[in-house]
């Protein structure tokens, strides 16, 4: 018991490392690892992950808190549909057959480990006054990036940047920024009804817990001393491989 | 906004609480001792509390300095969470 704390802990630690450093939660990596590496149920492997994810986000919202690069309002308004998307994504996970998970995780890591490789930019426009148009069509989007949240065990920043940036013009630094600040919130819903339902086991999250806190303290400081191009390139082709192994694991093929 | 030189420390403060309550959990526990589930059950409560003290923080803030919108919408956002958590349940210290 204690051996397996330990790995998972190291599995953490390494995974809100790499995240810290791209700016990703780590997510995409936590799950395949505990569920290919370490052969847990993948219920177990999400709800471990958003619980990390609260560490890491709640962490790299210190950051982008005191260089003010958070839009609270926007941030506030989109969370509202983003929770619920969560507690409805957490709640659905909890009941769907672990290789229907599995091969949904496997193929929006396609699209994330893609999004990596090719380091797609997205134009910063002039912030301008939003329609409530706008904003209800970015709101509605969220609830979506809260129910991939719940249901997978991430943290939802691969879909939540490009909603702001794409639709309400947002730049992107406070995208990022403004993500983090709601994934904090997001990762607390949906792991909560984990938490509830007695998926998340208790020494394992006390591992995820100080494995993402201090990876995630550890990441944002070696990020600045690192070029992130060939790192986030190496992210990627982690991720799309990951990707291969979860889609054939929930296929039924061995690995 | 007054309260920003505050976040970040409230964040962090509970931040490291719940890395340390959890350490210590997971070393009681290592030991036999069935007190330490009890331990990392705190830890897990005060690690949730973190984002929930973060947005009672900008409720605070927004009532100081009346922005009302941000009031509404942090007050809808708790009532939604607090639902949810209430239907779920309240989480159990042992």
């Amino acid at each position: 018991m204690l051996i397996e704390s330990i790995i998972i802990l190291a599995i953490i630690f390494f995974s809100a490392i790499l995240g810290s450093m791209i700016g990703v939660g780590g997510g995409f990596l936590m799950v395949p690892l505990l569920t290919l590496l370490m052969g847990l149920p993948i219920h177990e492997a999400i709800a471990l992950s958003l619980l990390a994810i609260v560490a890491i986000s709640s962490s790299a919202t210190i950051t982008y808190s005191s260089s003010k690069y958070v839009n609270y309002k926007l941030g506030l308004i989109l969370e509202t549909t983003t929770v619920l998307g969560a507690f409805a994504g957490a709640r659905v996970s909890i009941i769907l057959p672990q290789n229907i998970l599995a091969t949904s995780f496997g193929i929006l890591l396609i699209y994330a480990g893609y999004r990596m490789i090719k380091n797609i930019k997205f134009e910063a426009k002039e912030v301008g006054s939003l329609s409530k148009g706008r904003i209800a069509i970015g709101a509605l989007f969220s609830f979506f990036a809260g129910l991939a949240s719940g249901l997978l065990g991430i943290g939802g920043g691969v879909l939540k940047v490009p909603i702001m940036v794409l639709i309400l013009d947002l730049p992107t630094k406070i995208a990022i920024g403004t993500s983090e600040f709601m994934i904090s919130i997001t990762s607390v819903s949906g792991s909560y009804v984990y938490y509830r339902a007695g998926i998340l086991s208790l020494y394992n999250a006390a591992s995820a817990i100080t494995g993402g806190f201090l990876g995630a303290q550890l990441g944002s400081r070696i990020s600045v001393r690192i070029k992130g191009e060939v790192l986030r390139r190496i992210f990627g082709l982690m991720m799309l491989l990951f990707a291969v192994l979860m889609i054939l694991k929930g296929l039924g093929v061995s690995i | 906004m007054k309260l920003e030189k505050i976040y970040p420390k409230l964040l962090l403060i509970f931040l490291i609480s719940s890395v340390v309550v959890s350490i210590i959990g997971l070393i009681t526990n290592a030991f036999g001792i069935i007190v330490g589930k009890c331990i990392i059950n705190i830890g897990i409560i005060i690690l949730y509390l973190t984002p929930i003290a973060f947005i009672m923080t900008l409720l605070i803030d927004s009532v100081i300095s009346k922005k009302f919108y941000i009031t509404i919408l942090t007050l809808i956002l708790l009532i939604i969470i607090l639902v949810n958590v209430y239907y779920l349940g309240l989480p159990r210290i042992c």
